[in-house]
């Protein structure tokens, strides 16, 4: 008999080599470490917290399953997030409940943007009118909120969205701007009520 | 504080506070991985279960034979047993450590296509720190190569030892499995085969996940058991139906299960509420031999191991013992199922039409209630959760028709 009398965590590599040979502790290690903020993720992005929990099960279930698709050179993390992003983005795209499609992102900067020197985030990080930045989350198409998760969630760059989302940097910067400025659009009424 | 960093924060916050952290999905995804006979695959057990358990039983230990029994579903499995052809080993490793553990291997079947194992632990935990207790059994061929586990089938289940008094701060339990391996890879002659089946040993406490699981160690047995030779056969016949050609490439019959090589380009998945979009079509089969009907419409179940993209050939597997059956085979595909995932809340509805009492949870969703769990309710719940789940499948209807000879032993 062998019986050493070690404790030991895993860490995200091991965790893979389990789920390798089907061995269902790794995928146990890698939803205890990162189903939090990947369902927060989906959440942001599907506004819908049913639906993000489906997607980062399904999430889950796609590493156990393709998990030779995996590069073990990368980070684990980024593979993960990347699954549960493009998924909640497609599945949104099934819903017909999004409130503005692409082409209302592109709202000309210069009608919607408020002062500048009127900064919505004081007024957010008070917490005194959540239910408004629900609004305003919720006034965002599906693309802007996978850019704001990504961004202000999981601080990502950029680069990293861009290499996430599979598309051009430039969009990227121009959709976090857009984005941006509809908050901003979506907070005014709380801006001028403080000013006032 | 920059714009950015509020933003991060109110984002966290916000989330937080939407989702407390005492969420888990580990249950559901663990569940969903297992779809098919999940109950009868419990490599663990709740200890809050097991302490359930104990009101229940007084006897306090949950016979692993009864749980071998129960299996209904797979009938190669309860065959292979009750021709007396599974080993019977009970033996136990004293595992010790903060839980006291007793390991014990209690039986082993192995032939061509599977393996199965029964294993048992006990040990005890204290009252106020109830952990879920895993076992990890490897199956290891004398030439080091380890069989892959099957992820369907097999049998398991747990149970809990005495206690009950509140003076008593350690409280004695006992999990049990009967974990499949896939055989495939055995090549001998020989008919009896050694075999090393290694356990490892892990736990979560319960109040306090977020630790994860925590390896305890691992303990080995050795051993020597009957190997149930099968039989192969190579149809390579091709049929072809609608737009669909399926090739039956080989069979392969042993005591507890066969193994159906079937090779086809998958058709597109359907579009809908698919949770997992790389769950493959699913083969439902029936067999006539010697023009007697054998099976009747049975699902084969597709290891996770078994599908080779470059020749799009799947091994399926039949958990029925058909080696008693020899002559004329005529092996049906009737049609080919893709299992849609039904909305919640219409799941939900048919439920509540059927009767069966369900709990909203927050935030969405819904369970069962637990309080419910009469034989009735549970009858009712299984029909109306295949009621459901058949009405939310799509079909290729066949049928795709393989004949051939089974030759007498």
């Amino acid at each position: 008999m062998i019986a050493q009398s070690k404790e030991a965590r895993l860490d995200d590599k091991q965790a893979i080599a389990h789920i390798k040979r089907k061995d269902m502790r790794g995928l146990a290690h890698l939803v205890a470490t990162y189903q939090h903020q990947a369902w927060r993720t989906a959440d942001v992005i599907t506004r819908d917290i049913g639906l993000a929990k489906d997607i980062v099960q399904g999430a889950f279930i796609k590493v156990f399953q393709r998990i030779d698709q995996y590069d073990t050179s990368r980070p684990f993390k980024a593979w993960f997030i990347k699954i549960v992003v493009n998924d909640a983005i497609k599945a949104m795209s099934r819903h017909a409940t999004i409130s503005l499609d692409d082409d209302q992102d592109k709202i000309p900067l210069g009608e919607i943007l408020p002062d500048d020197d009127a900064d919505p985030f004081l007024i957010v990080s008070d917490a005194e009118d959540r239910e408004i930045i629900e609004k305003a989350l919720d006034a965002l198409s599906t693309n802007l909120r996978a850019v704001i998760v990504l961004k202000y969630f999981l601080d990502y760059s950029e680069d990293e969205i861009s290499a996430l989302l599979d598309e051009p940097r430039s969009t990227i910067k121009g959709r976090l701007y857009t984005a941006r400025n509809r908050l901003r659009l979506a907070l005014r009424p709380l801006v001028e009520e403080r000013e006032a | 504080m920059s714009d950015d960093q509020r933003f991060t924060q109110w984002l966290q916050d916000y989330e937080a506070e939407r989702m407390p952290d005492d969420m888990n999905l580990w249950n559901a995804i663990e569940s969903q991985i297992r779809p098919v006979r999940r109950t009868t695959v419990l490599p663990r057990v709740g200890w809050l279960v097991a302490v359930l358990m104990i009101i229940m039983t007084t006897a306090g230990v949950y016979a692993l034979d009864q749980i071998i029994n129960n299996q209904a579903g797979d009938k190669g499995m309860n065959a292979v047993t009750e021709q007396g052809k599974v080993a019977e080993l009970y033996i136990t490793n004293e595992f010790g450590g903060e839980f006291d553990l007793d390991v014990t291997l209690q039986t082993v079947y192995v032939d061509s296509n599977r393996a199965f194992v029964a294993i048992s632990a006990a040990g005890v935990a204290p009252a106020n720190a109830p952990i879920n207790l895993y076992m990890n059994p490897h199956v290891i061929l004398p030439n080091g190569d380890e069989l892959p586990f099957l992820t369907f089938g097999g049998g398991g289940g747990g149970g809990g030892g005495g206690g009950g008094d509140e003076e008593i701060t350690l409280v004695p339990f006992e999990v049990s499995m009967v974990p499949n391996f896939d055989a495939s890879i055995i090549e001998t002659t020989d008919a009896i085969l050694p075999l090393v089946i290694k356990v490892e040993l892990a736990y979560v406490n319960i109040l306090d996940a977020e630790q994860g699981m925590i390896f305890l160690g691992e303990t080995q047995f050795e051993v020597e058991v009957p190997f149930n030779q099968g039989v192969t056969l190579t149809p390579n016949q091709s049929v072809t139906v609608g737009n669909n050609e399926l090739r039956l490439q080989k069979v392969v019959i042993a005591p507890s299960l066969t193994r159906l090589e079937m090779c086809y380009g998958e058709p597109a998945h359907p579009e809908g509420n698919v949770v997992d979009s790389s769950m493959p079509w699913q083969p439902v089969v029936s067999l006539s031999v010697n023009g007697e009907v054998v099976l009747d419409g049975v699902s084969v179940y597709l290891s996770q191991l078994d599908y080779n993209p470059e020749t799009q050939c799947y091994d399926y597997n039949v958990t029925e013992a058909l080696d008693s059956y020899t002559g004329d085979w005529s092996l049906s595909v009737d049609y080919l199922g893709y299992q849609l995932i039904p909305p919640t809340d219409e799941l939900q509805a048919a439920f509540d039409a059927a009767g069966v009492s369900t709990i909203a949870l927050p935030g969405g969703g819904f369970m069962i209630d637990p309080e419910v769990s009469d034989e009735t309710s549970m009858v009712k719940f299984q029909e109306a959760s295949l009621a459901i789940y058949q009405q939310w499948q799509e079909k290729i209807e066949g049928a795709w028709t393989f004949t051939f000879t089974v030759p007498e032993a």
